[in-house]
């Protein structure tokens, strides 16, 4: 099992996100995270890569718990998570290769393999020809590729995406889910926010429906929709 | 390695920022500079007048030349004496017509020469406080062959109130001012950091430590401070030479102070920098 949420709740001064939720993730599983706006979706996925921690409950990701983790820890954990987001963020004075290149400089790999891994990962999401201009001359769908391949360079064990597709029209959109399963494929666990139910209901994956900060219905791959 | 070329790409791409900061550290540290210049040369006025802090004492006419030779060793034996000068008549007049300038011939119509012997005597300096210098004169006045003595008593009481005025309001400035420059240092650097949060929040995302993020900033303040300490060192040291061709006597920082002078420059710097970075890092949660 790769996630595992025990009971987790998390409470902001304004109101509850998240309450009670009891799920797990296993390696290589495709997942996607719906619900109507404000449900807790986010707060979901930052329990995961530990943006937050949860006020009640207990999050384990492989050998990491929320109960333990100095902030040593925290930076070790994120390279097994990758990360993407609706609005890419992207560092727009760095070009898509500098943009890859962060997570490996930051996990001190050797400036050799860097080079190497960021060219691979980037000619792996189509766009190793754009691999030297600066986000702002990117489309939308071509700047959540770099975003990805940044996600990816270390070899997460699983990719968070928050409304990867938030931004980009539905062909794009279509890509980027492509891009998504087939990275799934490869072995990564991949976990994705979406409101794009289309998407969610057809690809035949695992749904977890959350509600006002609770799990409302947890549908396995391939069952139908009820 | 990396740390430095991120530093210094870093500095490349803030630019114009990079520049305001050294410009608003080099103003602070040059009015935190001046502050200290102008301590060192009170410092040494006050020196200087301590210096002028002596004991005269009139003889007796009839004294002997013996008399005056057991007198000046009787002085001798008393500690915290570090100098003793005889002054004979003749000298003191032509002391006192050297006065009068040009109108010594004043002198000149008196027949016989009117003025005593003397003794000068120099405490050592850490002993020209007025209770020593009281006791001393008042032992020395009740010395066979001595008539009458002379010490400045109003000016030590005047000098000694001075340094001590001087001490606390030195401190006093010296606190504000300094102050204010480690405010305005680690404000400016801040805002240089700052303009690099999302670059800070992102790094914390895919994974990097603390010691990784904070290094090239550190690098950075440090390079700052010291373009800053060296920019207002040099602005200060052509102020005071061109101050010290009017003022001869005019003193710049002595060394010591100079050493503290670019170690507070660096270090509000590359501190400044560590705290800034720190508080971004210390954000509870990823926006
Ligand atoms: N940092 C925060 N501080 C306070 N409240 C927050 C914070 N983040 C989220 N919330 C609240 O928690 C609840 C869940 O928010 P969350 O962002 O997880 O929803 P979501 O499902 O991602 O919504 P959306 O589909 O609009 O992105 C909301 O009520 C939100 O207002
Ligand atoms: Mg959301």
């Amino acid at each position: 099992m790769l996630v595992e949420f025990k009971n987790v709740s998390k409470i902001y001064k304004e109101g509850t996100a998240l309450e009670s939720i009891s799920l797990s993730v296993e390696k290589g599983e495709f997942a996607f995270v719906i619900g109507p706006s404000g449900a807790g979706k986010t707060t979901l996925l930052k329990m995961i890569y530990m943006g937050e921690r949860p006020s009640g409950g207990e999050v384990v990701v492989g050998e990491f718990s929320s109960a333990s983790l100095s902030r040593k820890r925290t930076a070790l954990l994120r390279r097994q998570v990758g990360v993407v987001f609706q609005e890419f963020r992207l560092l727009k004075e760095l070009t898509a290769f500098e943009n890859v290149c962060l997570p490996l400089r930051a996990a001190g790999r050797r400036e050799a393999d860097i080079r190497k891994r960021a060219n691979s990962v980037l000619y792996s999401v189509g766009l190793a020809s754009k691999r030297h201009q600066f986000p702002p001359k990117l489309s939308g769908g071509e700047q959540q590729r770099v975003a990805i391949a940044r996600a990816m360079a270390l070899r997460p064990a699983i990719l968070l995406a928050d409304e990867p597709t938030g931004n980009l029209d539905p062909e794009t959109s279509e890509q980027i889910f492509d891009l998504l399963l087939d990275i799934n494929r490869g072995g990564t666990s991949v976990l994705v926010a979406t409101h794009d139910l289309r998407h969610a209901e057809w690809l035949g994956k695992r749904v977890i429906k959350i509600e006002e900060g609770k799990i409302a219905e947890d549908r396995g791959p391939d069952q139908c929709i009820t | 390695m990396y740390h430095m070329n991120q530093a210094l790409s870093g500095m490349k791409r803030a630019g114009f920022m990079s520049v305001a900061c050294i410009i608003i550290i080099t103003c602070s540290l040059l009015i935190f500079g001046i502050f200290l210049v102008a301590t060192a040369n009170l410092r040494e006025v006050l020196k200087f007048a301590h210096g002028k802090v002596e004991i005269v004492a009139f003889l007796d006419e009839r004294i002997s030349q013996a008399g005056v030779d057991s007198l000046m060793t009787e002085i001798e034996a008393i500690p915290f004496i570090e100098n003793m000068r005889y002054v004979a008549p003749e000298t003191a007049l032509e002391r006192l017509k050297e006065e009068f300038g040009s109108r010594s011939h004043i002198l000149d119509a008196m027949d016989e020469n009117p003025l005593p012997a003397s003794l000068e005597i120099t405490l050592k300096p850490q002993y020209r406080l007025k209770d020593r210098v009281v006791g001393v004169a008042e032992r020395i006045e009740k010395l066979h062959g001595v008539e009458d003595i002379s010490y400045g008593r109003g000016w030590i009481t005047i000098l000694e109130k001075m340094v001590r005025v001087f001490a606390i309001v030195d401190i006093v400035v010296g606190l504000i001012v300094g102050v204010a420059a480690v405010v305005t240092v680690s404000y400016t650097v801040r805002l240089t950091v700052f303009a690099r949060k999302e670059m800070i929040r992102l790094l914390k995302l895919v994974g990097a430590t603390d010691l990784f993020i904070m290094a090239p900033f550190l690098i950075e303040g440090v390079i700052h401070g010291a373009l800053s300490v060296c920019f207002s060192f040099l602005v200060l040291y052509v102020g005071y030479r061109a101050v010290a061709v009017k003022v001869s006597q005019a003193t710049f920082m002595p060394w010591e102070m100079v050493v503290f002078f670019v170690v507070f420059g660096v270090m509000v710097a590359a501190i400044g920098s560590w705290v800034s970075v720190r508080s971004f890092l210390e954000e509870k949660s990823e926006h």
